[in-house]
């Protein structure tokens, strides 16, 4: 038995007893126990690659149902089988079996009793409480329901947290908007695209068999949306027509139609109704041509133009497009969004040829407004942008692709034409309205890593020195630098573009000036990197009250040395040595901070030297000379000796006649 | 202009007939000058300088020593008698010369002297400026010799090594 990971000192999981039954596509099932309860729980343990939804874990805290695997708590654990910290997920263990364990499984056709009482009530109990919570499940699929009991009576839903909203949907089992957008990218939706959810679950009991993955999923979407989703999600299914009342109103694909959870609740209550025929979308008088395709309906038209981006400008700066969207479309709504997102036909043709991408993505927004934001090839919901990033972050393409949407500024013409206003949205709209400047910044703290840390506000650092730490929290750097510090594999400064990104997006007290001065490459001074590094570890470490970090203090006294070297005189020098050492013992960076930030220390030294210099080459020169004179101290005797022998001369002369006429005069 | 070259030479005239005068009531006087300034005018005759160095050098140690001589003769008789018997003298002699001779000796034996007066006081003073330079050195590190050739400072370390 290996040994036992603790979580937070109060759940134990083992690591050597794997549960694959209730795996999750990025995250892996252990046996765990709380050793005060007898309760049934189960360890996720997850990949460090995928975030997690820390958001909606903290929302659906103390969730009163069990129709819904609960998250119990989650933390970071270091993971003996990877040798690195991973994030841990503690959730009820159902007591029953996965209903699907592979797509493939057919299992028995669930009865009218069953899907009311067995899957539809626990199911509408829980998305109630999660709706009223404000939290999306986005993770409603028949293979992700569990059996509750062991009777296999009632199917609870499976966890919703182990990766980004809709991840891990199959296309088919997501609404129309969301299977548009980027797989990554599908965002938190709402309500509705869960029940559409609930839709193709319900179809998938019914059958007893998963619905199959389209071999064309582009072609799959384009039928979704010129034959309706419940046209291609149901086929040629044979249904009984009080199942067709709940199918059509949970899949269709128009959300004002679709059902609530307050409409599911009344045919679970026994409201019946005839079926609502699905309401196909308005075909245009005549087919537009885009790409090669001839598409009738403005949605199709809008997924088209996405799709070929690159071609679909000049299509659209044409006549043929212009008359199509105005004449054969006959949709008012959709030119006045199209003339609010572009500026109308003028504003098409007026937009300047290096900006085609950006145009089409406006006329995109513009005739579908509800469908994901699409720009050069990139298809995504607002707030599916930041997954996609962190996902991927190591794909070149990938973060191509999102800078060059945050460069588009595409969420404010987005914004424009959303008929649904939330505060979520709001927000997200002001967050990307500033991330162009973050993005365009060139020095560590800024660019791209900058918006990944932006637009996931739960994610770890991903600094290659600290990213086995799974660092979530800037108070957490501080402890992480020392351990690396402690190691032997000492990268060559404590701070790379990822941890100053991290830094300056989680903590608001780390402000430009910190962060500014790290790509600063003016500056000349000794070890001016280490020190600004130093200036803004040292204010996270005050500001996280991180207690003493000898190592890390020991490794920016190695980092300091040409600083220390740069003090010219060597008393200073030594003196500034001695105290450098005695900060590194008390293992507060502020302190060595403060060694090196005495500006005026350093320019009194400055000053100092250089009057040094100077007075050190006149030394030099009066040297230079005097040892000319000595050179020439013959020629110079010459005329002064001739001087003072006649000054001799002439004084004893004078002495000497002065005695003798004294001596003749007495 | 005529009337100021006319008053020189008349000058001239008065100074040389004074002269003359007086050459003619000490001539005894002026013959034992004569004879015993012989190395003065020597010497005048050799000093080619404009100052007269050796000129007055010798000059003033000879006229010491030929001074006595006068002096005894204006003291016992001023005549020629006199005069030719100090002449005869060749301690007189010795005298005189002897103390043309000694200026002789302070004119060569000087600039030696001066030589090695400055000699001592241009090391004194170097002495002083590497004394400086190594103290600098010492405070501020062999970096404060700057672009300078590093040999001033080389040296300085050295005289620090040597002086222990």
């Amino acid at each position: 038995m290996a040994d036992l990971v603790t979580l937070n000192e109060r759940f134990e999981i083992d690591p050597g007893q794997p549960l694959p039954d209730f795996d999750s596509p990025s995250a892996k099932a252990y046996v765990c126990s709380e050793s005060s309860k007898s309760a049934d729980f189960f360890a996720l343990v997850g990949d460090p690659k995928v975030p997690l939804r820390v958001e909606a874990i903290n929302g659906l805290k103390g969730f009163p149902h069990h129709n819904l695997m609960r998250v119990h708590d989650h933390g970071v654990v270091n993971w003996t089988i990877t040798g690195r910290r991973m994030p841990v997920l503690i959730l009820d263990r159902p007591r029953g079996a996965r209903l699907f364990s592979d797509p493939g499984q057919i299992i028995e056709p669930f009865t009218d009793e069953q899907l009311a009482r067995g899957f539809l009530t626990p199911l509408v109990a829980a998305m109630r409480e999660m709706s009223q919570r404000g939290v999306t499940h986005r993770n409603i699929r028949p293979d992700n329901l569990f059996y509750s009991d062991v009777s296999r009576r009632s199917v609870m839903l499976g966890e919703c947290v182990s990766g980004p909203p809709g991840y891990f949907q199959p296309d088919n089992c997501e609404s129309l908007e969301c299977a548009m957008a980027d797989r990554t990218a599908r965002g938190d939706g709402g309500v509705l695209d869960d029940l559409f959810s609930v839709g193709v679950t319900l179809l998938s009991l019914l059958t007893g068999r998963m619905l199959p993955e389209p071999s064309d999923p582009q072609r799959m979407i384009f039928d979704r949306i010129n034959f309706g989703s419940y046209a291609c999600l149901i086929g040629g299914t044979r249904l009984q027509m009080n199942m067709v009342e709940v199918l059509r109103g949970l899949l269709t694909d128009d959300s004002r139609e679709r059902w609530t959870i307050r409409d599911l609740e009344l045919w679970l209550g026994g409201r019946r109704l005839t079926p609502k025929q699905v309401k196909l979308p308005t075909r245009a008088a005549r087919p537009l041509t885009v790409g090669g395709g001839t598409y009738e309906n403005v949605r199709a038209v809008a997924h088209a133009i996405g799709r070929n981006w690159s071609t679909a400008a000049e299509m659209i700066r044409g006549q043929d497009f212009d008359n199509w969207l105005r004449r054969s479309l006959g949709d008012e709504a959709v030119v006045e969004a199209v003339n609010k997102v572009t500026g109308g036909a003028n504003g098409i043709q007026n937009a300047p040829k290096d900006e085609d991408a950006r145009l089409v993505t406006r006329v995109a927004i513009g005739l579908d407004p509800s469908a994901p934001i699409r720009h050069k090839g990139f298809s995504c919901h607002i707030d599916g942008v930041g997954p996609t990033l962190a996902l991927n972050f190591n794909d070149d393409a990938t973060r191509q692709k999102v800078a060059a949407f945050v460069s588009s500024r595409s969420v404010g013409p987005w914004m424009s034409v959303q008929t649904r206003s939330k505060q979520d949205l709001l927000e997200l709209f002001s967050k990307f309205d500033k991330l162009p400047t973050l993005m365009n910044g060139t020095g560590p703290g800024y660019g791209i890593e900058r918006v990944l840390y932006e637009l996931n506000e739960d994610i770890h650092c991903m600094s290659s020195m600290i990213e086995h730490l799974y660092v979530t929290d800037p108070a957490e750097v501080i402890p992480s630098l020392e351990a690396v510090a402690q190691g032997q594999n000492r990268p060559p400064i404590p701070m790379d573009r990822h941890l100053a990104a991290f830094l300056g997006a989680r903590s608001p007290d780390i402000e430009d000036r910190l962060l500014r001065p790290l790509g600063n490459s003016s500056d000349t001074r000794p070890a001016i990197d280490a020190l600004n590094v130093i200036r803004l570890l040292a204010r996270i470490q005050t500001l996280s009250r991180n207690g003493p970090m000898p190592a890390l203090c020991q490794w920016f006294v190695e980092l300091m040395k040409p600083a220390v070297n740069g003090f010219h005189n060597l008393k200073a020098r030594a003196a500034v040595e001695n105290n450098v050492m005695k900060a590194s013992e008390s293992g507060q960076l502020a302190e060595i901070l403060k060694i090196f930030d005495d500006q005026k220390a350093q320019q009194r030294d400055q000053q100092g030297f250089a009057r040094a210099q100077q007075e050190f080459s006149q030394c030099a020169v009066q040297i230079a000379q005097m040892n000319l004179d000595l050179q020439n101290k013959d020629s110079l005797a010459a005329e002064l000796g001739e001087q003072a022998a006649a000054v001799i001369s002439g004084v004893v002369g004078s002495v000497g006649t002065t005695a003798i006429v004294i001596l003749y005069l007495i | 202009m005529a009337a100021s070259s006319a008053n020189a030479a008349s000058m001239k005239v008065i100074i040389f007939a004074i002269g003359g005068g007086l050459m003619l009531f000490t001539l005894p006087t002026f013959l034992l000058l004569g004879l015993g300034m012989l190395p003065t005018f020597a010497a005048m005759m050799v000093d080619r300088r404009r100052e007269k160095y050796t000129t007055l050098c010798v000059g003033c140690m000879n006229f010491v020593g030929v001074l006595p001589f006068v002096a005894q003769l204006w003291s016992e008789d001023h005549s020629y008698a006199k005069a030719f018997e100090i002449m005869a003298d060749p301690f007189a002699w010795l005298s005189m010369l002897g103390a043309a001779g000694l200026g002789w000796c302070i004119y060569l034996l000087a600039p030696g002297v001066v030589s090695m007066g400055i000699a001592m006081r241009i090391e004194q003073r170097i002495a002083r400026l590497r004394r400086r330079q190594r103290e600098l050195v010492e405070e501020w590190g062999p970096g404060v010799a700057g672009a300078l050739d590093d040999t001033d400072s080389q040296k300085a370390e050295r005289e620090k090594d040597r002086d222990g």
